[in-house]
């Protein structure tokens, strides 16, 4: 039980990791701690959920397009709505703007796709796999590959593209970059996008394993206990985190009750920061007076 | 202009020295005119009087003491539910079963004050956040005490035979003029200046010799009463209580009422929920509108008015009054 249990875990910690990476990436660019983080993980289920079973769309067209609905959401909403005008304001700020927008977002998705929950068909057939001493189905394998995939490529795009660089410059020091000639309000407009793309990706992985409704953004605390977990800011921090998330949840699911889960992250949580206020690996937030 | 605005502030200075006398008129003018009031009427007053309190205690949190908590739905669940059970349970009547809610929700927020005491920032929100989940959670499953979505029936006040609208009204005014009375002195006090300190520097504050620990703890404290007499206040207007109404939604609509309002002043608190209590009446109609409404209401007041319609109208104030 134990194996099958860590490998469900795996599973569904990988789409945690994929939301958190985009989260954190946003944190790292604009100092914007994504509090609406859940609601487009939300939506991108929804986008899916029209583009597929709705318009009847092939897999792949309704992929993409769920996709270029998220980057669009991403810059004209996040970016320029939210983000762009309080660049200057105080992180708290910024805090409670996007709790307000998460709001909003919720109110939208009741009000375009009503409050029922749906269930949101997956191409990929769910016959099990024998992988040891677990059970996985194909369609999970299809997840751990992608997330590995994706993962992959944007430690590629970091590493070695010129527009990667950039975007790292600018998370280290937003002056230093503009005075590089960095374009700073375009990479974090790009951020902005890649981070929405990652987590309506999440939604788009989470969708077929949960309901969908417009409640659904309330996984974006995962999202948040995961970046925690690993240290708020560090990517390869945020892989973990996710991952280590998903295993403890499912244990505690398997063992205790399956309804003790949000009790169960919020107690991980609660651990983590009781023994390291800023997580993990996360920089101490002290400032001068 | 200028002189106009100067001679309205000293005929009205008499207001800020008379806090009592102010007090009373207000609760003398809200006694007198219950018989002109319909049903609904003393329904919308008395719903915008229990959210005064409720913003009132998260303004001296979250205003004052600048801990960014937002999970202040939780203690509303906690009064309401503490209050609920104790009369379902235990037969209590109504007035006790408020004070025992509160004195719950009490106990919670020194719990939660004690787990962040460590935290800042975002971080805070964090754990607040995933904490008023945990309560609803906790309330939806733990159905042997608090029946679980079911929901509990509430006790409705019967005072002098007045029936249960008018004794409602009467005892949630009374409630909310003295508790935001009395927040109006805690915030001149100097325990008042100590939330204000440690909001514009916990280092800074522990130099001029404010004991940190106990002072987070104490606006915890405070501001978990508060959101607990309201929560019980809720629970007898309202007849019914079910975990769905303490999700974070309500954290959300309190944030909205002082952001609009103005956080950090408890006139600016009760503006935004005098408003905002009014607004959400006329979306009652339907949830989605409530969400979008208030969702959009923070989002562009904090973009345009960080400091709320009270921060706005001091700094067209300082523009245009004493000495331009």
């Amino acid at each position: 039980m134990l194996a099958q249990f860590v490998a469900s875990g795996i599973v569904v910690g990988c789409i945690y990791a994929l939301v958190a990476v985009g989260f954190t990436m946003i944190y790292n660019a604009t100092e914007t701690v994504n509090f609406a983080v859940g609601e487009s993980l939300m939506l991108g289920a929804y986008f899916l959920l029209t583009f597929y079973k709705l318009w009847a769309l092939p897999y792949p067209l309704a992929l993409l397009l769920t996709l270029l609905a998220a980057g669009a959401l991403g810059y004209l909403v996040f970016d320029r709505m939210v983000s762009r005008p309080l660049v200057e304001a105080t992180l708290l700020t910024r805090v409670i703007a996007l709790l307000g927008l998460s709001t909003v977002l919720k109110g939208a998705a009741r009000l375009i796709w009503g409050a029922d929950a749906y269930h949101l068909p997956s191409p990929f057939p769910t016959d099990p796999v024998e992988l040891g001493p677990a059970l996985v189905t194909v369609q999970e394998l299809i997840i751990v590959g992608a997330t590995v995939a994706i993962v992959g490529l944007l430690f590629l795009f970091f590493r070695f593209t010129k527009l990667g660089k950039a975007m790292r410059a600018t998370s280290q020091s937003r002056r230093a970059a503009a005075l590089m000639g960095v374009n700073v309000p375009g990479i974090f407009a790009l951020t902005w996008i890649i981070g929405t793309m990652l987590s309506a990706l999440g939604g788009v992985l989470l969708g077929p394993l949960l309901l969908v409704d417009p409640d659904m953004g309330h996984i974006g605390i995962k999202s948040f206990t995961a970046a925690v977990l690993g240290g708020f800011g560090s990517i390869p921090g945020a892989i973990i985190g996710g991952i280590l998330l998903g295993v403890v949840e499912n244990l505690v699911a398997g063992y205790i009750r399956a309804d003790f889960q949000a009790i169960g992250t919020f107690l991980l949580l609660l651990a983590v920061l009781a023994i390291r206020p800023t997580g993990m690996f996360g920089a101490s937030l002290e400032r001068r007076v | 202009m200028k002189a106009a605005l100067d001679a309205l502030r000293r005929r009205w200075a008499w207001i800020g020295r008379h806090p009592y006398v102010v007090a009373l008129c207000i609760l003398a003018i809200a006694f007198a005119v219950t018989p002109l009031l319909d049903n609904y009427a003393l329904f919308v007053v008395s719903l915008v009087c229990v959210y005064a309190i409720f913003a009132t205690g998260y303004n001296l949190l979250m205003g004052y003491a600048g801990q960014f908590d937002v999970g202040q739905a939780a203690f509303l669940a906690l009064g309401a539910y503490g209050s609920a059970v104790m009369q379902n349970s235990f037969a209590m009547p109504v007035l006790p079963s408020l004070l025992v809610g509160a004195a719950v929700s009490v106990l919670a927020g020194l719990f939660i004050g004690v787990v962040v005491l460590r935290l800042r920032h975002f971080y805070l929100a964090l754990v607040t956040l995933a904490f008023s989940q945990a309560v609803v959670l906790v309330l939806s499953l733990w159905r042997d005490v608090t029946k679980g979505f079911q929901g509990l029936p509430v006790h409705s006040l019967d005072i002098l035979g007045l029936g249960r609208n008018v004794s409602a009204y009467l005892v949630i005014v009374t409630f909310a003029v003295l508790l935001v009375t009395l927040a109006r002195n805690l915030a001149r006090s100097d325990l008042g200046r100590a939330f204000e300190a440690i909001r514009e520097s916990e280092v800074a504050a522990q130099a001029m010799g404010i004991n940190l620990v106990r002072t987070r703890l104490t606006a915890y404290a405070v501001s978990a009463f508060y959101g607990g007499i309201a929560g019980g206040l809720l629970a007898v207007l309202l007849s019914y209580i079910t975990p769905e109404g303490f999700t974070i939604f309500e954290t959300i609509k309190v944030l909205a009422m002082i952001v609009v309002g103005g956080m950090g002043s408890i006139f600016g608190g009760l503006l935004g929920a005098s408003l905002l209590t009014l607004g959400n009446e006329l979306l009652r109609f339907s949830q989605f509108f409530q969400e979008i409404g208030f969702g959009l209401l923070l989002l562009v007041s904090i973009i345009v008015m960080p400091d709320g319609i009270v921060g706005l109208v001091r700094r067209l104030g300082a523009r245009y009054g004493r000495r331009g």
